[in-house]
This record gives C-alpha cells, structure tokens and sequence, in this order.
C-alpha cells in the first residue's frame, strides 16, 4: 500500500466522519461506499473498516457524555444485551454471505436510511417527554440550563428495534443508531439529547460484537484500518462542532439524495 | 464567546466515571499505536516493530467496548446495584461469547 492510499484513507474518513456527525448519522453510510466505490476495496473489509471507526468514534462520544451526565447507562446495558446478540448473529452470517449479496443489502439499507432522513425532516421536534416509565434519568439541558427527568415506556418495542439494529449492525458495519433514537424518542418518550448519547454509547459495544469476528476472517487490515478510524474520529469531532453552527435541512436533504444516488450505484454495479 | 460548560444535575457516578476512564485510556492508546505504527510504516521501513504497533491498536481498540462493560460491572456493584451488575455481566458474558466462537471456529 502507498504512501497516498493511506492519507486518502484519512482524508476519507475525515471527510465521512465530518458529514455523519453533522447529520446525526455514525458515518458508515457514508465510509462503505467510499471505501468500495472510490478505493474499491472488497464488500466485506470495507464493512470491517467502518466496525473499527464506529467504535472510535463512539468511545470518543461516550467520554464526554458520560462525564456530562447525558448517558442513560442502565438503559444503554438493557439494550445492548439485545443489540449484542443481534451484532454477533450479523456477524457470523456476514461472513456466509457473497460480497455481492452484502452490497445489494446494504443498497437496501441506503434506500431505508435516506428515507428515515426524509421523514425526520417532517418531524417537528417532540416535547412530550415521558414523566412516567421505567429506567429514569435526568440531565442538565445544554440550552437552557434546566434539569429534565424523564422515563422510558415501551421496553419491549424498543428492545426489539435494538436487536434489529444490532443485527444490521454486525452484518452492514453501521452504528444503527439510526433505527434506535427514534424507537426511543418516538416509541419511548425519551429527550432527543438523553437518546442519541445513550445510543452513541451503545454502538461500540454493538459493533465490538462482531469486530473479532470480522479480525479473525482476515477482513480487518491494520493498515488500511488505523488510517481510516484516525481519519473519521478527526471527521466526527469536526462534525459536532460545524453542527453547532449550521443546522440546515437544505443539507439533510441534500446527502439523502446523495445516498439515494449511492444505493443506485451499489446496485448497478 | 465561548459556550459555557454545562454542569450535570448530579455528580458522575462511580460507574460513569469508571467507564469513561475505561473508554479515555483505550482510545488515546489506540490513537498513539496507530500514530506510531504508520510513521514507523512509512518513515522507518526496516523497523519491523511498525505493523505489531498497528495490529496492536486495532485489538486496544476492539478490546475498548469490553472494558466499557467490566468497568460497569464494577461500577453498579459499588453503586451496589445487583440488578444492574447482573445485566452488565449479561452484556460481558455475551461478548466473551464471541471470543469464544473465533478462538472455536475461526
């Protein structure tokens, strides 16, 4: 490997891990294609990559909220017995499965993931958080500066999206955080806030599951790794902070269509 | 300006603390591995120490979940939650699980 491949391995995760932290997104949906699309790399190591920037950059995350008090760490333990079960299933069959029928899946999560951006735009922000419930929890609101407690109702649905999340987790290499703030904001009366830094805590264990797996497979190359999680941990500290400034749907709506284009890609190739 | 700090509505828990030591420790020891491993890769090519640097990195950074996880284990049973050091060991049980079924099968 050159000297270039491996800062365009940074740059890329530079410029992935920017563009999903700015939209709430772990940035695998943005690293996979990049790695096979431009550097055509083979499905399966591209997928191991992005298992190894997740959990970068979720530890990264997780120290900051956790130290800020954000993370709903019994509720994060509760789900990850179902998001861990779900990454390692995902796993051991990722490794069962033709590249080619892991790229047309993952094309059908693009498909699903620019959808679920699309719809969020929609949504109005949601104020009813859940006084009652179980696992309660409270936080000091950046923003305001006021002291929210809230619980969380529906268990059992939301332990089902998690162990759906998982499972795509383990056999795509994307955080699924995605499917999971909303089944806890929407489903489970949690804050916004509380939802996505007890999901961003939760990914890297989710994605630890099956990165072994992937590491024993020979999918996970250190050389073609370190650069990229170095890359996108740099990206998703740069995301959060240009996310503070600019919170534009223009944007959001423009890289769902830019995934839509990508899910096209994956499958006509 | 600068955004002023937000002050938590409780101190850190023993477990928060705890695993947000954890998580602190894997990722800068991982950071500075992969740092060294692809300056000695690149620069130092007859150093033959570089990629067991990177390959090192990559296993600190995989193991970083895990010690999130017994971190916890021994923060709730400070917190003396039995509930929670049980789920917690569910979570780690599982894990180990998967070390299991690669040192097994693969």
């Amino acid at each position: 490997m050159t000297l270039s491949t491996t800062l365009l391995l940074f740059g890329g995760g530079i410029l992935t891990g920017t563009v999903g932290a700015m939209l709430g997104l772990g940035g695998g949906v943005f690293l996979i294609p990049f790695l096979v699309i431009v550097l055509e790399l083979p499905m399966h190591q591209a997928i191991a990559t992005s298992i190894l920037a997740v959990i970068a950059t979720s530890s990264a995350g997780a120290v900051m909220n956790l130290e800020r008090g954000m993370v709903n760490i019994r509720l994060g333990m509760v789900l990850e017995t179902a998001t861990v079960a779900g990454a390692m299933f995902g796993g051991i069959t990722a490794n069962y499965l033709s590249a080619e029928t892991l790229r047309q899946i993952f094309a059908v999560l693009l498909f699903v993931v620019s959808g679920v951006m699309f719809w969020k735009i929609r949504q109005s922000p949601r104020g009813d958080v859940a006084h009652e419930g179980t696992l309660r929890a409270e936080y000091t609101d950046d923003a305001t500066g006021q002291i929210v407690s809230y619980g969380v109702r529906r268990m059992p649905v939301i332990m089902g999206v998690s162990l759906a999340a998982g499972n795509i987790s383990g056999l795509l290499g994307v955080g699924g955080g995605i499917f999971k703030v909303p089944a806890m904001t929407l489903l489970g009366g949690m804050p916004m806030k509380a939802a996505t830094a007890t999901s961003n805590f939760m990914i890297g264990v989710t994605a630890a599951a099956s990165a072994f797996i992937y590491l024993a497979n020979g999918h996970m190359n250190p050389l073609v790794a370190a650069p990229t999680a170095l890359g996108v941990l740099c990206g998703s500290f740069l995301g959060i902070r240009i996310s503070r400034t600019i919170q534009s749907k223009v944007l959001t709506v423009f890289f769902a269509l830019f995934l839509l284009f990508v899910a096209v890609q994956f499958i006509s190739r | 300006m600068m955004p002023e700090q937000p002050v938590p509505s409780h101190p850190p828990l023993p477990v928060e603390l705890l695993t947000s030591r954890a998580l602190r420790t894997g990722v800068w020891g991982s950071v500075t591995l992969f740092l060294a491993g692809l300056i000695g890769t690149w620069f130092f090519p007859s150093a033959t120490v570089s990629p067991w640097l990177l390959s090192a990195g990559v296993i600190l950074l995989i193991s970083t979940p895990f010690l999130r996880v017994l971190f916890a284990i021994v923060g709730f049973s400070r917190e003396r939650d039995r509930t929670f050091v049980i789920v917690s060991l569910m979570v780690f049980l599982m894990l180990l699980g998967e070390l299991a079924y690669v040192l097994m099968f693969l």
